[in-house]
């Protein structure tokens, strides 16, 4: 388990170091900030937009299963709204390239999606148990 | 153009596949011009001939060793073994019409192995059953070993699937989409061609709320092999994607697919296999709509353009408001009314629940039992129809009268039927909770000068969950109501003591 832990450790750490992927646990939410897609993946004028979150790695609980949360935060009164939620199915553990990450659209308020960028707050929450050993690693987020 | 359901049905294609099709064994539903319907497992009774055939065929599969292309273990490697998929898409736009060919797969082999040409698959509608269908977590069934039953879930059988996930919220947002690759999932990244590893290029699209949300975890939490790439071994994943199969026909009513031809021209491949061991290899194309494969929904709809909300009075809402106006039920006489009375002198504190227990025909709670209820999702689309639908039906309702309260303004009062194991930490997602009152302004126990409060809740829906899967329902209701805190953190709660309690059960 120690080992298990320390690999763990190392390994957060190195993500930590790329910048760009924020790792996830239900003692710790991670702060993900979505910016606008580039110009040809952009929706249609008249399409709601979306927040799309990219997801690079995952390792599920000892027991049990756990679910994401995506908070934004509003600008006007800093509180936050949940957004979405998702599951990874199968409920296993996987690592991933950034262009081969699972990817989850989530509806975007119309009052959030007014600026240039978003502020999310990502949780793992479990359904069961404490989600002891779960985490997720986020690869990014871009508003579409 | 984009095809949708009325330009098929009236173009008489259903007839046209049914009569090529009808040569080949188990498919023989196709040549019927009504085809068999699928059905909601709520509500249906546990020997349904739906049921005993969905038994027999899963139990005559599982009997068959994992060489037999028909069997349950080789159908399930379709979908994918202990570590990972294999033919089944996931994460991309291909995962609701290739998961239709497969229910398809099974319920045509069914119908087949069974004799019965009548059977379609039956759907969980978590949104209205929270908890595992009764069918599916009963060891054994007539003292046989239940095929139905899968020991690996770790989901309870008392355990209800929470709000988040698959509640009317959610159901509502995943209608409201109104593009199909936000609705269904979108295309593989880069997709350029027809070539078949766009199938199986997994989570190369991005999931929509319909398969992240409700799909995956639903999935997750019945956990054990639901979980796993394998989980096509648990007879309960055919109804879970039923449901989702059927939230697309659903969406269907009112909006169309896409019309790309990397999606519409996809043919999968040598990846199922008929009831005659023959490959079964639909292009997306010829799965768009159910009644051509040989199957329904009664999704109550008018054709799309003809949705629009109308007024109507329906015999029974006279009635209802008959039973509204008067001071006790029972003053009320009229055809299509029964009514029960149960007085009480007891008190609801938040340490002890009251109930009261109110003597009723058991054939009219049967009636409210038995009736058809709008599948989730479906009202969404059309709330007129919806309405109806429910408004024509039979209704039970609980006058909870004269009810003397204290601390009320601290007070939710929630109700339930039947519940042997209330308590406080029974949640509201419970099939037997009712509803839930609160009582607003000075009343109580003041003097008799003060107007005592009176309550009516509707009983329909939690008998409907309680009673349409179980045996004949008992000549009792019993009424039972729990303070609990509104303050969830505060922890005071106050009482209440109705005077009586009336039944009414209305039916047009």
């Amino acid at each position: 388990m120690w080992c298990a832990l320390g690999v763990f450790l190392v390994w957060v750490g190195l993500a930590a170091a790329e910048g760009a992927r924020v790792v996830v646990t239900v003692d710790q939410p991670g702060d993900v900030t979505a910016t606008a897609a580039p110009a040809p993946e952009r929706r249609a004028a008249d399409q709601a937009p979306h927040v799309i979150i990219s997801v690079t790695g995952f390792q599920p609980p000892q027991d049990g299963a756990v679910q994401a949360v995506v908070k934004a935060q509003r600008e006007d009164t800093g509180t936050e709204q949940e957004i979405g939620r998702f599951g990874i199915f199968p409920h296993i553990a996987f690592k991933a390239e950034p262009s081969k990450a699972q990817r989850f659209a989530l509806p975007l308020p119309k009052e959030l999606a007014s600026g240039a960028s978003v502020h999310l707050k990502v949780y793992l929450v479990p359904f069961r148990g404490e989600g002891k050993g779960a985490w997720l690693e986020v690869g990014g987020a871009e508003i579409r | 153009m984009a095809v949708s359901r009325r330009h098929v049905l009236l173009q008489g294609c259903v007839i046209g596949a049914g009569v090529i099709a009808a040569h080949v064994p188990g498919m023989v539903a196709l040549a019927q011009a009504q085809p068999p319907l699928r059905r909601s497992l709520g509500g249906m009774p546990l020997n349904d001939p739906i049921l005993e055939a969905w038994r027999d065929g899963v139990r005559q599969l599982r009997a068959r060793p994992a060489s037999n292309p028909i069997s349950w273990a080789s159908f399930a490697a379709i979908h994918g073994n202990a570590s990972n998929f294999n033919r089944c898409p996931h994460g991309n736009w291909y995962f609701l019409p290739w998961h239709r060919a497969y229910l398809l797969m099974y319920e045509r082999v069914v119908r087949q192995l069974t004799g019965n040409n009548d059977f379609a698959l039956p759907y969980w509608d978590w949104t209205a059953d929270r908890q595992l269908p009764t069918a599916f977590v009963q060891p054994t069934w007539n003292g046989q070993p239940n095929p139905l039953f899968e020991p690996s879930r770790t989901l309870s059988p008392t355990a209800a699937l929470p709000d988040e996930i698959v509640g009317p919220a959610v159901i509502r947002q995943i209608m409201q989409e109104t593009e199909f690759e936000t609705f269904a999932t979108s295309r593989p990244s880069g997709q350029n061609s027809l070539d078949q590893s766009w199938i199986v290029c997994e989570f190369c699209g991005i999931f929509s709320t319909l398969e992240a949300t409700p799909h995956n975890n639903v999935h997750n939490i019945v956990g054990g092999i639901m979980r796993s790439a394998q989980s096509a071994l648990d007879p309960i994943f055919m109804m879970h994607h039923c449901n989702i199969d059927r939230l697309w026909a659903v969406w269907n009513t009112a909006n169309a697919n896409t019309t790309d031809p990397l999606w519409n021209n996809m043919p999968f491949q040598n990846h199922f296999i008929n009831p005659d061991g023959t490959p079964f290899s639909p292009r997306v194309s010829e799965l768009l709509l159910p009644e051509p494969l040989g199957y329904t929904y009664d999704l109550g709809m008018p054709a799309p353009g003809r949705i629009a909300a109308r007024a109507t009075t329906t015999p029974v809402d006279d009635k209802l408001r008959m039973l509204y106006a008067m001071p006790s039920v029972t003053a009320v006489t009229a055809a299509g009314i029964a009514t029960f009375v149960a007085q009480n002198t007891q008190q609801a504190t938040p340490t002890q629940y009251l109930e009261i227990s109110v003597a009723v025909e058991a054939n009219l709670v049967s009636t409210v039992a038995r009736y058809q209820r709008v599948a989730a999702g479906a009202e969404l689309l059309d709330f007129a129809q919806a309405r109806r639908q429910v408004a024509a039906g039979p209704r039970a309702l609980a006058f909870i009268r004269d009810i003397v309260v204290s601390q009320h303004e601290d007070t939710l009062y929630r109700v339930f039927i039947d519940c042997d194991y209330l308590s406080p930490s029974t949640p509201t997602t419970d099939p037997h909770y009712v509803g839930t009152f609160g009582v607003f302004g000075s009343h109580g126990s003041h003097g008799d000068k003060d107007t005592k409060p009176s309550v009516a809740v509707d009983l329909t829906h939690a008998i409907q969950r309680v009673y349409g899967s179980a045996p004949t329902p008992s000549g009792r209701l019993r009424i039972q109501i729990l303070p609990i805190p509104n303050t969830p953190n505060d922890g005071r709660a106050g009482t209440a003591t109705p005077s009586r309690v009336e039944v009414a059960f209305v039916t047009a």
